[in-house]
C-alpha cells in the first residue's frame, strides 16, 4: 500500500522537472528511469498531474507522452483599467 | 427480537418452578406456565394436572391457546371463567420492560361460595357442547366436588398472590434477558467496528450500522457541518430516511440548530405541537413525539450532530435509555475524533512533501520560476481546479504580473485587477496578513493568501476550492505555501536590492576617480564592458560577470575600504587583492592561489590597456601565474570579439566571405587535431565538449556514457595528442584554429 504522501511527493517531483524542462517530451517509463522509481507509481503521479492540467497527455498507456503546460502567464494586467 | 420464552432454562426454569411450587401450596391452586401459544414450560404442581398434559397434549395447548386468543392485550393479572361458567382461573401474564407478552401463569380452579351445585348442574347438562377431552370434564367434575367455595376476599387474596408470583418470575427472566440483550447489542457493536476496520468502512456507514441496531429512537440522523453555521444530514435511517438524507439546517434554527450549539445532550419530549417539528413532518414524518440530540465534538470543535426521533411515547427500562444515551455519545465522540485523525493525516501528508519542496524553493533564483513552483504546487497539494499568484512586481508600476491555472483570459485578468485593488494599490499601506475567502469569480470560491515582505503585501497567492468547509481544512497548508512564497519572494528581493545597492556604490567609487585620474578612470570602464561581454559570450556566469565587472569599476580602490561596507563588497575586494597581487609577481606560477575573477581582471585589464585590443597580446607568455585554461578561453572570446571587429569594419570595403566566429575556429582546430592525430569520431565528440569547458559528468550526460568511459576517452585522447592534461588539449585546438 502506497502512502498518499509518497504520491503527493512524486507528483510534486515530476513537476519540478517538466517546470525545469519545459520542452521535455516524457513517458512515465521515461520519468521512471530518470527519478529511479516505480513506473506505476509515476504513473499515476503522472495521470494526476495531466488531471490537474499542469502536464498535457498524448497518447495511452506506457506509451503515453507527457509534457509540460506553460501557466497562463499575463504580465501587463493593468491596475487602473476598468473590467 | 429476543424471545423471553428462551430464558426459561437451566436455573432460570428452577426457581420459576419452585416458585409456582411455593404458591401452589400457599394458595392451595394448581399452577402452570405456558407460553403464548399454550405450550406448556412447567411442570404442573399438581400430579394429577400433569398426567392431564402428558396424556392430551395437543387438545390441551389447543384449549389454552384459544382462551390466551380471546385475552389478548392482557398486561395484568385477571380471573377467567369463559371455559366453563362458574369455574374460575387466575391467569397472570408474565411482562418484561413492555415487551409483548410470550409467557402466561395459570392458577385454578376456584368456584364462589354457594355456586357448586349450579356449576354441576351447568356441566353435566353441557358436557358435550364443551370444548375439551372427556376426561378432563370427568375430572373437572370430581374436582368441583371436592374444593373448597371461597368468598370474593379470599379469590382476591389468591388473585393477589399469583400477580406476585408473576412478577418474581419476570424478574428473574429480566436479569437473563437484559444480560443477553446486552451481549447481542454488543456483538452487533464489535461486528460493526471491526468491519469498519477491517475494510475503512466510510464513518457515515459505521454511524448508520450503530444507530440501526439502537432502540432508543425509531428514526435517527447523522448530520456534518458543511461551512461555519450550516450543517447537512449526511445519512439517516428509518422511516423518511431517504427525505432526511441530504437536508440542510443552520445553527439556532429548529431542534437540531439549537441541539448543535449546546455541548450537552439535548432532549425535546412531547413535541408533537411543537412549531419547531416542523422541519422533519415536512421531510414525511406523520408525527412525532421526542427529539434526541448527541453533539459531534472533538477537542473543542464542533462537527456535526448525531440525533434520535420518536415517533411515539417509549416505556423503555432507565438503564438501558442510560446504555444508549452513552452509546451514542460515544459514538458522536468517536466520529469527531476520528474526522480530527483523517485531517491531521491530510495535514501530514502533504506538509511532508512540503517540507521537501521547501529545499528546492530556496535554490531557486529566478522569480517567474518561484511563481510558476507556488501555482503548480497549490493544485499539487489541493487538488483544485484553479490557483493563481498576482505579483506587484515594482512599487511605483501601475501594472501587475499574474501567473494562473485553469484561470484564463478575459476572467483571469479581471480577477487579477480585483485582487491588485483590494491588496496590492499604493493606497493600502497596511499590510494583510491572514487568508480570505471571496466569492467574486464566478462559480468559484477562492481563498486568497496575501504574500508580504519588506513591509508590504507584494503578492497575492489564490486557489479556488470547493467549499468553505474544504476552505478550513487546507487552510493551514496552503498558509504554509504562501509563507513559504513569502520567504523566498523576500530573498530574491534582498538579493535584488542588494546587487542594485552594489552597482549604485560601485558606480559613484568609479565616479569619484574621474576628476583626479582620467586615464585610471577610462581604464576601468573599458575593463569593466570587456567583462560584460566576456560574460555575454558565454565565458562568466551572469552573476561572476557582474561581481567581476563591479570589481573592475573598484579596481583603483582600496580592498580594505570595500571590506568596510559590511557585506557588500567581500567577493570583489578579494578580487581585486588577487589582482593587485599578480600584477606585483607577475612570473610567479602560482594560478591556483588566486582567484578566478583576479585573474580574469589581469587578462582583461591587459587588453584594454593595449593600443588597439590586440590579438597577438595573448600570445606573449607574461601570464605564467594565470590559469592556461582560463587563457586559452579568453584566447577564443578575444578570437570571437576581434573577428566582430573586423568584420564590422571590412563591411564597408568589401564583403566577408565567411565570419570567423569561435564555433568556426574551434571547428577548424578540431578538424586539424582529428586529422593530425587521428582521433576516433567519438574521441572528437569528447574533445569538442572538452574544449567547450564541459566537466566529466556534463560530458557523460551529454554522449549517454558513463564518467568511467570518458576518463578513458580522455586518456586516449591525451596520449595522441602527446599532451598531459585537458588544459593543454584546449591550447592546442586554439593554436589550431587561429594557426
Amino acid at each position: 500500500m502506497v502512502a498518499e504522501s509518497d504520491v503527493i511527493t512524486l507528483q510534486m517531483e515530476c513537476t519540478l522537472f517538466f517546470e525545469n524542462n519545459p520542452y521535455a517530451l516524457e513517458t512515465s517509463t521515461g520519468m521512471s528511469k530518470r527519478l529511479g522509481r516505480n513506473a506505476n507509481l509515476i504513473e499515476r503521479a503522472l495521470n494526476r498531474l495531466t488531471e490537474l492540467s499542469i502536464l498535457e497527455k498524448n497518447g495511452q498507456g506506457t506509451r503515453a507522452i507527457y509534457r509540460y503546460k506553460t501557466p497562463y502567464i499575463q504580465t501587463e494586467v493593468d491596475m487602473n483599467a476598468y473590467d | 427480537m429476543l424471545m423471553i420464552e428462551s430464558y426459561f432454562i437451566d436455573d432460570n426454569a428452577d426457581s420459576c418452578q419452585e416458585l409456582q411450587n411455593v404458591y401452589a401450596e400457599l394458595t392451595g391452586l394448581f399452577i402452570f406456565i405456558t407460553n403464548d401459544q399454550g405450550h406448556l414450560l412447567s411442570t404442573p404442581s399438581d400430579a394429577e394436572i400433569a398426567s392431564l398434559f402428558v396424556t392430551y397434549p395437543k387438545e390441551l395447548e389447543d384449549s389454552l391457546k384459544a382462551e390466551i386468543d380471546k385475552l389478548k392485550g392482557l398486561r395484568v393479572t385477571a380471573l377467567s371463567d369463559q371455559w366453563i361458567p362458574g369455574i374460575k382461573w387466575i391467569i397472570a401474564p408474565v411482562s418484561i420492560d413492555q415487551q409483548p407478552i410470550e409467557m402466561y401463569i395459570w392458577a385454578g380452579i376456584m368456584i364462589q361460595e354457594n355456586t357448586r351445585q349450579a356449576i354441576i348442574d351447568h356441566v353435566n347438562y353441557n358436557s358435550p357442547d364443551l370444548n375439551g377431552p372427556s376426561e378432563v370434564f370427568r375430572m373437572m367434575r370430581e374436582r368441583i366436588q371436592r374444593i373448597p367455595e371461597d368468598q370474593p376476599t379470599q379469590i382476591e387474596y389468591k388473585k393477589e398472590k399469583i400477580s406476585k408470583l408473576s412478577k418474581a418470575i419476570a424478574l428473574i427472566l429480566k436479569a437473563g434477558y437484559k444480560e443477553k440483550q446486552f451481549a447481542q447489542r454488543l456483538t452487533t457493536l464489535n461486528e460493526t467496528l471491526r468491519s469498519d476496520t477491517s475494510r475503512n468502512m466510510p464513518i457515515e456507514e459505521v454511524t448508520r450500522a450503530v444507530l440501526a441496531s439502537s432502540d432508543l429512537a425509531d428514526v435517527f440522523g447523522f448530520a456534518l457541518k458543511t461551512s461555519p453555521g450550516t450543517y447537512r444530514i449526511v445519512s439517516s435511517t428509518g422511516p423518511a430516511a431517504a427525505e432526511l438524507k441530504g437536508a440542510i439546517f443552520h445553527e439556532g434554527e429548529g431542534f437540531l440548530g439549537q441541539a448543535v450549539l449546546s455541548e450537552q445532550l439535548s432532549h425535546w419530549k412531547d413535541v408533537g405541537r411543537d412549531p419547531r417539528s416542523h422541519f422533519f413532518l415536512q421531510k414525511g414524518l406523520a408525527s412525532i413525539y421526542e427529539v434526541q440530540c448527541f453533539p459531534i465534538r472533538y477537542d473543542d470543535e464542533n462537527y456535526g450532530l448525531l440525533f434520535g426521533i420518536g415517533l411515539e411515547e417509549k416505556l423503555s427500562a432507565t438503564t438501558n435509555v442510560r446504555f444508549e444515551e452513552t452509546l451514542i455519545s460515544l459514538i458522536g465522540w468517536y466520529i469527531g475524533n476520528h474526522i480530527t485523525h483523517g485531517r491531521m493525516e491530510k495535514q501530514i501528508q502533504r506538509f511532508k512533501p512540503l517540507m521537501e519542496l521547501a529545499s528546492v524553493m530556496v535554490s531557486v533564483q529566478d522569480i517567474q520560476r518561484v511563481l510558476f513552483m507556488l501555482v503548480d504546487m497549490s493544485l499539487n497539494l489541493v487538488w483544485t481546479p484553479s490557483a493563481s499568484i498576482v505579483v506587484h512586481r515594482a512599487s511605483e508600476d501601475e501594472k501587475v504580473q499574474m501567473v494562473a491555472r485553469g484561470m484564463e483570459s478575459p476572467g483571469g485578468e479581471a480577477y487579477a485587477r480585483d485582487i491588485a485593488r483590494r491588496y496590492l494599490e499604493n493606497g493600502n499601506n497596511q499590510p494583510a496578513t491572514s487568508s480570505y475567502l471571496n466569492r467574486s469569480v464566478p462559480s468559484a470560491l477562492m481563498i486568497e493568501y496575501p504574500i508580504v515582505y519588506a513591509d508590504k503585501t507584494r503578492a497575492v497567492l489564490a486557489v479556488a476550492i470547493g467549499d468553505e468547509q474544504e476552505g478550513e481544512e487546507c487552510r493551514e497548508i496552503l498558509s504554509a505555501l504562501a509563507t513559504m512564497g513569502s520567504v523566498i519572494m523576500k530573498l530574491l528581493y534582498d538579493r535584488q536590492q542588494f546587487l542594485s545597492n552594489s552597482n549604485r556604490f560601485a558606480h559613484i567609487l568609479h565616479e569619484s576617480i574621474r576628476e583626479w585620474n582620467v586615464a585610471q578612470y577610462q581604464l576601468a570602464t573599458d575593463a569593466q564592458k570587456i567583462v560584460m561581454e566576456f560574460a555575454l559570450w558565454g565565458g562568466l556566469s551572469k552573476e561572476e560577470g557582474e561581481t567581476t565587472a563591479r570589481a573592475c569599476l573598484m579596481s583603483f580602490s582600496d580592498p580594505k575600504t570595500l571590506r568596510s561596507f559590511p557585506h557588500l563588497f567581500e567577493q570583489e575586494a578579494a578580487m581585486i587583492e588577487d589582482f593587485k597581487q599578480i600584477q606585483q609577481n607577475p612570473n610567479q606560477s602560482s594560478s591556483q592561489a588566486y582567484c578566478k575573477g583576479g585573474q580574469i581582471m589581469v587578462l582583461v585589464f591587459a587588453l584594454a590597456a593595449s593600443a588597439d585590443n590586440d590579438i597577438q597580446l595573448m600570445n606573449d607568455s607574461q601570464f605564467t601565474n594565470i590559469d592556461p585554461a582560463l587563457i586559452s578561453q579568453f584566447r577564443l572570446f578575444m578570437l570571437s570579439r576581434h573577428t566582430l571587429q573586423t568584420e564590422i569594419s571590412l563591411m564597408e570595403e568589401k564583403p566577408v566571405p565567411r565570419a570567423l566566429t569561435a564555433e568556426v575556429a574551434e571547428g577548424r582546430g578540431l578538424d586539424a587535431i582529428v586529422k593530425e592525430f587521428g582521433l576516433s569520431p567519438r574521441e572528437k565528440e569528447v574533445l569538442e565538449l572538452v574544449v567547450k569547458a564541459s566537466s566529466n559528468k556534463e560530458i557523460a550526460a551529454a554522449l549517454f556514457i558513463s564518467e568511467h568511459t570518458v576518463k578513458n576517452h580522455l586518456t586516449n585522447i591525451f596520449n595522441k595528442m602527446s599532451v598531459t592534461d585537458r588544459a593543454q588539449a584546449i591550447a592546442a585546438v586554439f593554436n589550431k584554429s587561429i594557426g
